[in-house]
């Protein structure tokens, strides 16, 4: 028991350090003693004992100064060994005088070593040796210090002492008479002791050592030692032969000290073999297996990966694997590994790698970090597979999905795809973005995150449907109320929601397009607006309005209309409003209609229309057309004011005036009867009688002639308003031009008795106009030529044929002439020929103006040739419905 | 002598009446005047009437009425009716109604007396 030691020392620590201590001095074979820290005896060998004549162990735990009463309590060894424990240094051979009492002094060599035992106390290893004959005390002493030495720096080990160039074995310890199989051996040459040894080079190296004299040092040998009958154990040592020499310098001995690593070389091949059966196995697996250290670096690649390369042990080191990558992909992969490596963390990259053969093909390339059973990282150790065809498949929908995605991404219709219960917003193109009024960073959010306001807003429940039902939804013009700017817009959109499927049938998303129609809903609604106002405006109005689209269909009517029809607004639809024209004026209208909606021109007609009791009323119709910016028809707007009082006022002024123009006509024709009677009786009495010579004769002629110029004055007032109310109405009734200007030309020669008015017909032709209208313009023409010729006879009337179907009738006087200035505004209406005397070329000035007006409604011409004071002619030229020479 | 040829003036102004009759004998025809219409149709049967001369406004008669029912009075519809107006258009309507002419008031003695013989000699 080690009794100082107690308080430091668990008990199984003592016992360790107890037999540690015996070990020590089992194995040695010289007087020798173990002491602790407080040089207490821990152990001592038997030959200690013996010489200094002591029991076995009954000092044990015994100060070493107390054994035999102080047998050692000597100055100098105390100092001695106070001083090792101080500098923890060993003491050799030191010669110090040991009273062996009736033996009286005697000189002790003196060996001290401090080694540390397993539970890390330190110990003191003391001999003390007995000096004997010089020589031979030097010579044990040499080889004793060398064993010493050993002991000390290898023990426990299997040492051994061979003597002489026999290898005599002299000294062994336990542990190596126990190694060659506790044979007895002192005193027995190696080859003798051992004679397995000789067949396996040990006995030639010992001869080598002892004759050369150099140190041999073996490493993890293996040797096969006899344990037994028939029984050999192979062992692996590693052993030192070192020479011993002596004091001549001379070898005399080999010191052999051998430790045997067998169980470390098996462990080791063990552990190669095993490595090597995994190595064959790592490198049998169809896959690229890879280790780096914990700098990242490749430390390891299976076959697979030289193979499939073609890249050397060398090239693929470190991060020389990164250069068979694709260019495009080796810095991503590169990232994504350091990254990982750099976090500890799993790693996965698939890029392309060159195989030998100079393709690229896709590979997965997957990585753990690796740590060991202390938990330190080591390393990453991962795998790469083939994944070309699955990466080219994936590739093909990639690139479709990310044509798709381009194009919706270009599209300028608002596209968005929700995956998902969430609806997740797994793509939105700008113009979606644009039109939620949000940014990109909604992308990947679920929608009612992304666009909160949507809440109350019923779109969310109707996509949950669509992905619960598969149905598309169709929006049109909802409106949607969201928020841009930090302000809610309302705005009407068509949209749809359209599910997507995968390839199994399976919906995973909502296809969202989307199209705003806000700008076409709100003109709508302002259209709508002010149709309303329309309405309500046109049937306040009092005429009756209708409306048609561009081609001339009705589309409304004013109430005004049905009150007028009786009829319901369909009902008049169907019928057109067209069929209640008068069938006077209806083929009339229908033809201006047509050209109206033809040419987009406006029309204005004065038409009869039958109310709901059959009676036709007087209305003034006008047309117009609503244009659109381009110019072309949006619809026509139909007003019908009614005009019939109107029309009665024109009807009993137009009665009044021919009242007028009877009644002044009426006296007229008494008088002028009258005047004629009594100039028929003069020019009776003159012819009878001799000649009255009362100016009775001529002031009747001048009666007469006034009350003719009187009742053309008052007939062309009448015509005259009737041209200003566009009132003058034709007759068209086909008759011989020739014989129309031949009675005119008669009727005028009754009264006319100054002129000669020759008539000259070119051919016989028939016209198509209103006869009296036409025999006025002759009367003008005639009395014209008359009025400004008075100091001429002749006017000559001549009927030509200006073309294949017109037919001129001229009026050729030689009176005073018009001066080339005054050619067109002589057909004005009030003007007339200025001259002198007036009251000689009297009236309103409207005679040719009105001429101008009856031809020109006939479609023909009329023209003049004049000089001033060289006569006029006037003409007009009428279409002929039949020419005859 | 041959026979007097009978004019009968149907005019409601007694001064065209008048005039015409004065005008009409002194060219040598027999003339009788009446300012009712109505009795026109009786005074030619009665008369023996050789032409009417006949206006075509006569207060509240409208003088074509006049000559259609003439037309067609079967005893008299043969008899020549001049139709006068001072509507110097009225022409056309008067012929419509079966006037064998028209002259405008105020008129010409000439042109109304070239007119009847041309009626007269037409219907011979």
């Amino acid at each position: 028991m080690v009794e100082s030691d107690a308080t430091d020392l668990s008990e199984k620590e003592e016992i360790i350090l107890n037999k540690y201590a015996s070990q020590l001095t089992q194995t040695i074979r010289e007087p020798l003693l173990v002491l602790d820290k407080k040089l207490r005896v821990l152990s001592g060998t038997s030959n200690f004992y013996s010489s200094f004549k002591l029991e076995e162990n009954s000092i044990n735990g015994v100060s070493v100064f107390d054994l035999n009463e102080g047998q050692l309590n000597n100055p100098d060894f105390r100092s001695t060994l106070e001083e090792v424990l101080k500098t923890d240094e060993g003491i050799n051979n030191k010669i110090i005088e040991i009273d062996f009492r009736e033996k009286g002094k005697k000189q002790v060599s003196l060996n001290v070593s401090s080694i540390w035992s397993p539970v890390k106390k330190r110990l003191l290893l003391v001999s003390l040796k007995k000096l004997k004959g010089k020589n031979k005390i030097s010579k044990k002493k040499l080889v004793f210090n060398q064993v010493f030495e050993n002991i000390l720096s290898k023990a426990p080990a299997a040492i051994c002492a061979l003597r002489g160039p026999d290898h005599i074995f002299e000294l062994a310890n336990e542990n190596y008479i126990e190694l060659i199989g506790n044979r007895d051996i002192i005193g027995k040459s190696v080859k003798e002791a051992v004679p397995e040894a000789s067949g396996q080079g040990f006995i030639e190296l010992l001869d080598k050592v002892y004759t050369t004299g150099e140190p041999y040092i073996g490493d993890e040998t293996k040797i096969k030692l006899k344990v037994g009958e028939n029984k050999f154990k192979r062992s692996y040592l590693n052993f030192v032969y070192q020479p011993i020499r002596n004091q001549q310098g001379e070898v005399d001995g080999i010191f052999a000290h051998v430790v045997d690593v067998t169980e470390q070389v098996e462990a080791r091949e063990k552990a190669q073999k095993s490595q090597d059966v995994l190595s064959e196995v790592i490198d049998a697996v169809p896959a690229i297996i890879w280790i780096t250290d914990n700098e990242g670096m490749s430390t390891f690649l299976n076959k697979k990966w030289y193979s499939y390369t073609g890249q050397n042990i060398e090239e693929a080191k470190g991060l020389g694997w990164l250069k068979p990558i694709h260019p495009e992909d080796v810095e991503d992969t590169k990232n994504a590994f350091l990254e990982a490596h750099s976090q500890q963390k799993d790693y996965s990259s698939s890029f392309r790698l060159l195989n030998k053969r100079g393709q690229y093909c896709w590979v997965l390339d997957k990585g753990s970090p690796k740590f060991n059973a202390a938990g330190e990282y080591e390393g990453m150790i991962g795998t790469v597979i083939d994944i070309n065809d699955e990466k080219i498949k994936e590739n093909l929908v990639r690139e479709k999905d990310h044509r798709l995605q381009g194009i919706v991404q270009e599209a300028t219709v608002a596209t968005a795809i929700y995956t998902g219960e969430d609806m997740n917003i797994e793509l939105a193109n700008d113009a979606m973005i644009a039109l939620w009024g949000k940014d990109k960073s909604v992308i990947g959010i679920p929608l009612y995150h992304a666009l909160p306001e949507l809440d109350g807003q019923p779109f969310l429940d109707i996509l949950r449907n669509v992905l619960k039902t598969g149905e598309i939804y169709w929006g049109k013009e909802e409106k949607v109320d969201l928020m841009i700017d930090g302000e809610m817009h309302t705005g009407y959109y068509n949209f749809t929601y359209k599910p997507l499927r995968d390839k199994n049938g399976d919906i995973y998303g909502i296809l969202n397009m989307a199209i705003d129609v806000t700008d076409s809903v709100k003109s709508k609604m302002l259209l709508k607006e002010s149709e309303f106002h329309f309405r309500q405006m046109a049937d306040l109005m009092p005429g009756m309005v209708s409306k048609t689209d561009a081609k001339g269909n009705d589309i409304y009517f004013n109430k005004n209309w049905l009150d007028f029809t009786g009829k319901s607004s369909a009902s008049l639809r169907e019928i057109g409003w067209i069929e209640y024209i008068h069938p006077e004026e209806k083929n009339t209208f229908i033809k201006e209609w047509e050209n109206c909606i033809d040419t987009g021109c406006n029309l204005e007609m004065q038409l009869r229309l039958k109310n709901k009791e059959g009676k036709y009323i007087w209305h003034l119709s006008r047309c117009e057309a609503v244009k659109e910016d381009d110019g072309s028809v949006k619809m026509w707007i139909a007003a019908n004011t009614e005009i019939d009082k109107i029309k009665e006022e024109e009807k009993r002024k137009e009665e009044f005036l021919k009242m007028v123009s009877h009644e002044l006509k009426t006296p007229v024709t008494s008088i002028k009867g009258y005047v004629q009677l009594l100039l028929s009786l003069l020019k009776k009495q003159q012819e009878e009688a001799e000649t009255s010579k009362l100016p009775l004769k001529p002031s009747l002629e001048r009666i007469n002639h006034q009350v003719t110029r009187l009742t053309r004055l008052i007939s062309e007032i009448l015509d005259l308003s009737r041209v200003r109310e566009n009132q003058l109405e034709l007759r068209n009734e086909e008759f011989s031009l020739n014989d129309l200007v031949a009675e005119t030309i008669q009727d005028i020669n009754y009264t006319n008795t100054q002129h000669k008015i020759n008539l000259e017909s070119e051919m016989q032709c028939n016209v198509l106009a209103d006869r009296d209208r036409i025999g006025q313009v002759i009367i003008n023409f005639v009395m014209n030529a008359i009025k400004y010729s008075p100091g001429s006879q002749n006017i000559n009337v001549k009927i030509t044929r200006e073309d294949k179907n017109r037919v001129r009738v001229g009026v050729k006087d030689f009176g005073i002439g018009i001066g080339a200035e005054n050619h067109k505004k002589i057909f004005n209406r009030f003007y007339r020929v200025g001259v002198k005397s007036e009251e000689t070329y009297s009236g309103f000035g409207i005679g040719l103006y009105l001429a101008k007006e009856i031809i020109e409604r006939h479609n023909g011409d009329i023209q003049l040739k004049s000089k001033l004071g060289e006569g006029s002619e006037f003409s007009f030229i009428l279409n002929a419905t039949q020419i005859t020479s | 002598m041959e026979k007097t040829t009978k004019i009968l003036v149907v005019d409601d102004d007694s001064g065209i009446g008048e005039m015409l009759k004065t005008l009409l004998e002194f060219y040598g025809y027999e003339v009788t005047v009446t300012e009712k219409p109505l009795i026109a149709e009786e005074l030619i049967q009665q008369e023996k009437i050789d032409l009417v001369l006949l206006d075509m406004l006569i207060s509240g008669v409208d003088g074509t009425d006049v000559c259609a029912g003439i037309r067609e009075n079967s005893e008299i519809a043969e008899t020549p009716v001049l139709m006068m107006s001072a509507l110097h258009d009225a022409g056309p309507k008067c012929k419509k109604a079966g006037a064998n002419d028209f002259i405008a008031k105020p008129f010409e003695v000439e042109d109304l007396t070239v007119r009847i013989e041309k009626i007269l000699a037409d219907r011979e």
